[in-house]
């Protein structure tokens, strides 16, 4: 921590000193950054299960700091958990504490990228690595260490990197080391700068180092993961794919079998104005890397495995979320946007936009190694398997309308309807309980009172036999200029066990002037599950004031 | 430049694809071991018998028993929401599936009740405490277990145990006699446990069909502690303790009803208070 | 010792600087998949431009795209000022982005910032989030979340950017006045 204030104030004098030589206006110092803190305050409540919290108050904090000059640049950043809020990875109060979990320096020009300290990264589509930050999830992976990024010719850019990946307020003992490149042939090749045909390749390779310490086990030092990518395109025709493959890794999520890994995307696109088409499929297999064998839940991740399905943010469409299975699923997914023009008989005079989406995801069919080794049977090859083997177990489906329109200068509307079906065991990582069959309705309506004030309603409906049954929610919402005010009530109408049904009350409202936004909410949040990135967290059921406070300068 | 450029990548990328090490089939365990000195090795694993992941913390147990044998000494804490019986359950249950109560006062102490609390506050098994009482460094990766027990197989024990178990008039008796072997300068406590083997009962377990095991086997489970979940302090300063001295313990605990004493052990370990590391363990079974 | 250092850091950061934002350099791909800079892509013949995350997924984002959209042609003939969507979308629905847009009928220039580097650089905590860039790249007013009616204050910050005012300078005279 000392030597690195050193370094930063070495590191900007040293500009400064550049600056002065310069002499030049061009160029000058910027200073932004931004900072968050969220703060809760918790009451016991036994009926939604919200257990008491010792210290009532709990927050979560960060500030970033950046200054430029020219082509340089740093940044810290200071993060304060006092004590971590519930339901963030925190594995046993490691999280808790205040401290500067990274600092970087870079020097970009036109060709050249170089920065040193925590930075991110993501190769192609994230399969062979992916560094990053989801603050709703509490997860940050970044990697401190070096990273050169340079474009060898327009259109042929290669990265490298190597370092070790944080975790909490220390390092993975595991090392990174990677390379990707890319080229895209008609930026490269002048004559087929305007050609309605496109063509691109890439590939990506990263290598983990964690010395086997295994007594039981011969446990690979160094493992390896590569990738190759394309992406072909002609007029409004769109096509990527992704290959990525994992020699043996032994790891707590695959319980220590030795075959390799394997993961294949493909998705198809065509759009033109009003119209769009996207067909996705992917297969996985034994693909999770991390840069320690034993780390586990959303720790130290390396390689990342998008969902296929599609990301709902209203709350009951996002009740049941789909989390990427790294050991093995395959899925398919459509999904189709049409926008009636203004002025035809559907369109109206604002136009009307419709999506259509499905996805389907199942488990992939593994055989035995031998009649007398289970499936995944730690210190063994694990079993086998061959691409696109679809299994006969389904984990997930959803079949999605959605209809939003704008009906007059003062009426906007936004409905929409999901049939789910949900594995609740594989998903959730439970035994005997009922998978999920959901139908869900949403009915949103915008009326703008005058140009400044509007006020929305949103009611939502979730009907089901299993789990918890049947939900409703509805929500007032009324907007002014810098202000919000919001009030909703999400109630468990239908529990099967009468003493359950609870209202989920919640009141709230907030300022926004620039980039300065605060809210202040009260009320409860039921028990759930959050995913972003295949990485789920359990959100723990609370009642209590929430306070967000965030600026970007 | 450019040739330069795509020259260095190749040799970078050539550098990257030596960097893996491919382990064959039919070399994948380990042969021979580490030498080995004595020293026995206390593995708690926290579990539950509603817990479908924990088999998992069994057969990771099983594994370090079939290559380390007595050097192993595996207590098996029942505690948590996993370890309620089956009124409480979640998952659903038949009637007479999962009526029967692993836990014990000091297992719930060590690694938490039904709302979590305990020493621990656990609230996800199995978990791992690898020769210590140190909740830092609990391991939830059952496969990293064998890691952990790696780093003391092959030190030098401190101590050695002379224990001797009896049972009479409904009651287990413990003589524990301990030398140290080399200059000692910790301060010390000693614990002695009764665990038992060979309980058939329930059990969930993702990886089997079905998932609800009717006649598992639930080995080295913590029935009950003579001194303490955290044992005697034996030696309260840092004076120095010479090769060969010796610390002796007698203890005794009422058995309960439920209890096979045919199957039952004592399990005697010392550790230092102040790091928490457990220095020595033994295990005997319990004369009758 | 930690204190001396932060107290010369603190020193020199407010004496050497006068706060101002300006547009980091970083990579950024557009929906043909070629890798752009983002300094290039705010480029505008020294008329203002917009910067606005978003993310297919983000309902308020899209109400507000929707609502510039509709404004674009009124406000670009007015003004001449540029909007650049930049999509935050990981690689869930990185792919997604280029049909969502078109279809919509969206014509902004679109780029995808699938691992969130420009909105790190942009200091942007949560989408949607736009900037309004004056004519030298300097960031001239930002605005986080969108509120209905929103975009009345929108234009009327660009029409003043346009037109060369300070907006610091204003606010600083309202105060003194």
């Amino acid at each position: 921590m000392k030597r690195f204030l050193f370094l930063l104030v070495a590191f900007l004098s040293a500009i400064q000193l550049f600056a002065q030589k310069d002499g030049k206006n061009e160029n000058k110092f910027n200073v932004s950054g931004n900072f968050q803190s969220d703060l809760q305050y918790y009451f016991e409540d036994q009926k939604i299960g919200a257990v008491a919290v010792d210290e009532r108050l709990l927050s979560n904090s960060y500030a970033n700091f950046m200054i430029s000059y020219g082509k340089f640049s740093a940044g810290v950043r200071f993060e304060g958990y006092y004590n971590t809020l519930l339901g963030f990875p925190n594995s046993g109060g490691k999280n808790d504490g205040f401290g500067v979990p990274s600092y970087w320096a870079n020097f970009t020009n036109d060709k050249l990228e170089v920065t040193v300290g925590h930075f991110y990264e993501q190769f192609g589509n994230g399969l062979t690595l992916r560094s990053y930050e989801e603050k709703s999830l509490g997860i940050d992976n970044a990697i401190l260490g070096a990273r050169v990024k340079y474009t060898i010719v327009p259109g042929v850019n290669i990265k490298g990197l190597v370092g070790k990946q944080r975790y909490y307020w220390e390092l993975s003992d595991g090392i990174l080391r990677g390379v990707d490149g890319e080229i895209q042939f008609n930026e490269m090749i002048k004559s087929l700068n305007e050609s309605q045909f496109r063509f691109g390749i890439g590939g990506s390779f990263v290598s983990k180092y964690q010395k086997e310490d295994n007594p039981i086990y011969n446990l690979p030092n160094n493992v390896a993961t590569g990738a190759g990518r394309i992406n072909i395109g002609y007029s409004d025709f769109n096509l990527i794919s992704e290959y990525a493959y994992k020699i043996n890794d032994p790891s707590a999520d695959n319980n220590y079998i030795y075959r390799p890994g394997q993961a294949f995307l493909i998705n198809a696109t065509y759009s033109q104005k009003g119209l769009g088409v996207i067909l996705s499929t992917k297969w996985v297999d034994n693909m999770s890397l991390r840069s320690d064998r034993n780390a586990t839940l959303s720790d130290l991740t390396v390689s990342y495995l998008p969902e296929i399905t599609r990301n709902y943010t209203y709350v009951l469409q996002a009740f049941y979320p789909y989390a990427s299975q790294p050991m093995g699923e395959w899925g398919v997914k459509g999904e189709f946007f049409y926008k009636f023009k203004k002025g035809t008989k559907l369109g109206g005079k604002y136009g009307t936009t419709i999506t259509l989406n499905y996805s389907r995801v199942h488990n992939i069919k593994k055989t035995a190694i031998n009649d007398s080794t289970p499936i995944g049977t730690t210190g063994t090859y694990g079993y086998n398997t061959s691409l696109f083997a679809i299994g006969k177990e389904l984990y997930y489906q959803d079949i999605n309308v959605e209809i939003s329109k704008k009906w007059s200068k003062k009426w906007y509307t936004n409905i929409a309807y999901m049939n789910l079906y949900y594995n609740y065991n594989v998903l959730m990582g439970t035994a005997g309980h009922d998978n999920v069959k959901a139908n869900i309705a949403v009915v949103e309506a915008t009326y703008k009172i005058t140009d400044k004030y509007a006020l929305k309603g949103e009611v939502q409906a979730m009907f089901t036999k299993q789990d918890k049954g049947n939900w409703i929610l509805g929500q007032l919402e009324f907007t002014m200029p810098n202000w919000f005010f919001t009030v909703f009530d999400n109630w468990n109408y239908g529990n099967p066990d009468k003493s359950a049904r609870v209202h989920y009350f919640n009141v709230g409202f907030g300022y926004v002037k620039g980039g300065n936004r605060i809210q202040l909410t009260y009320g409860k949040q039921r028990e759930g599950v959050m995913c972003v990135g295949g990485v789920c967290r359990h959100v723990p059921a609370s009642n209590g004031f929430a306070l967000s406070i965030s600026s970007t300068f | 430049m450019k040739k330069i450029a795509f020259l260095l990548i190749f040799v970078v990328a050539g550098l990257f694809l030596a960097s893996c090490d491919k382990i064959e089939e039919g070399e994948y365990v380990k042969e021979g071991s580490a030498i080995w000195y004595g020293r026995k090795i206390v593995i708690f694993d926290f579990t539950g018998h509603k817990c479908g992941n924990c088999p998992k913390g069994h057969k990771a147990i099983n594994a370090l028993e079939e290559k380390f044998g007595e050097a192993v000494v595996p207590i098996a804490v029942h505690c948590t929401y996993y370890g309620n019986t089956n009124p409480n359950a979640s998952p659903h249950t038949t009637d007479t599936s999962f009526n029967y109560d692993f836990r014990c006062e000091e297992g719930i102490f060590l690694g938490g009740g039904d709302a979590d609390g305990g020493y621990l506050d656990l609230d996800a098994v199995p978990a791992g405490l690898i020769n210590t009482f140190e909740p830092a460094l609990l391991n939830a990766s059952t496969n990293g277990w064998a890691t952990d027990f790696a780093k003391y197989y092959s030190t030098y024990p401190e101590f050695s145990f002379d224990v001797t178990a009896s049972f009479a008039d409904s009651t287990i008796t413990a003589d524990i006699k301990m030398t140290s072997e080399v200059v000692v300068s910790r301060k010390l406590s000693l614990v002695a446990y009764v665990i038992e083997d060979g309980i058939v009962g329930w059990q969930f377990d993702y990886e089997s069909n079905p998932q609800e095991i009717g006649n598992y086997v639930h080995n080295h489970v913590l029935r009950t502690s003579f001194n303490g979940v955290f044992g005697e302090e034996v030696k309260t300063d840092n004076a120095q303790l010479s090769a060969g001295d010796v610390i002796e313990k007698s203890y005794s605990k009422a058995v309960k009803s439920d209890w096979d004493i045919a199957n039952c052990k004592v399990v005697a370990f010392v550790y230092d208070t102040d790091t928490k590391e457990i220095l020595q363990a033994e295990v005997v079974e319990v004369a009758e | 010792m930690k204190k001396i250092v932060f107290a010369m850091l603190l020193a020199f950061v407010v004496s050497a600087v006068a706060y101002s934002q300006e547009v980091p350099q970083v990579q950024l791909k557009n929906l043909k998949g070629k890798v752009v800079n983002s300094q290039e892509i705010i480029e505008n013949d020294g008329k203002p431009v917009m910067v606005c995350f978003f993310a297919t997924w983000c309902k308020p984002c899209i109400k507000e795209l929707t609502a510039f959209s509709e404004a674009y042609e009124d406000w670009a003939d007015e003004t001449g000022v540029k909007i650049i969507a930049v999509s935050i979308d990981d690689a869930r629905s990185t792919n997604s982005v280029g049909p969502f847009v078109n279809a919509r009928g969206w014509d902004f220039d679109v780029y995808l910032d699938a691992n969130g580097d420009f909105k790190r650089a942009m200091n942007v905590n949560n989408v949607p989030h736009s900037f309004l860039l004056d004519g030298k790249g300097n960031v001239a007013w930002q605005h986080t979340s969108y509120l209905e009616g929103d975009e009345a204050e929108t234009f009327e910050m660009i029409k003043k950017v346009a037109a060369g005012e300070s907006l610091k300078d204003e606010k600083k005279e309202k105060e003194e006045e």
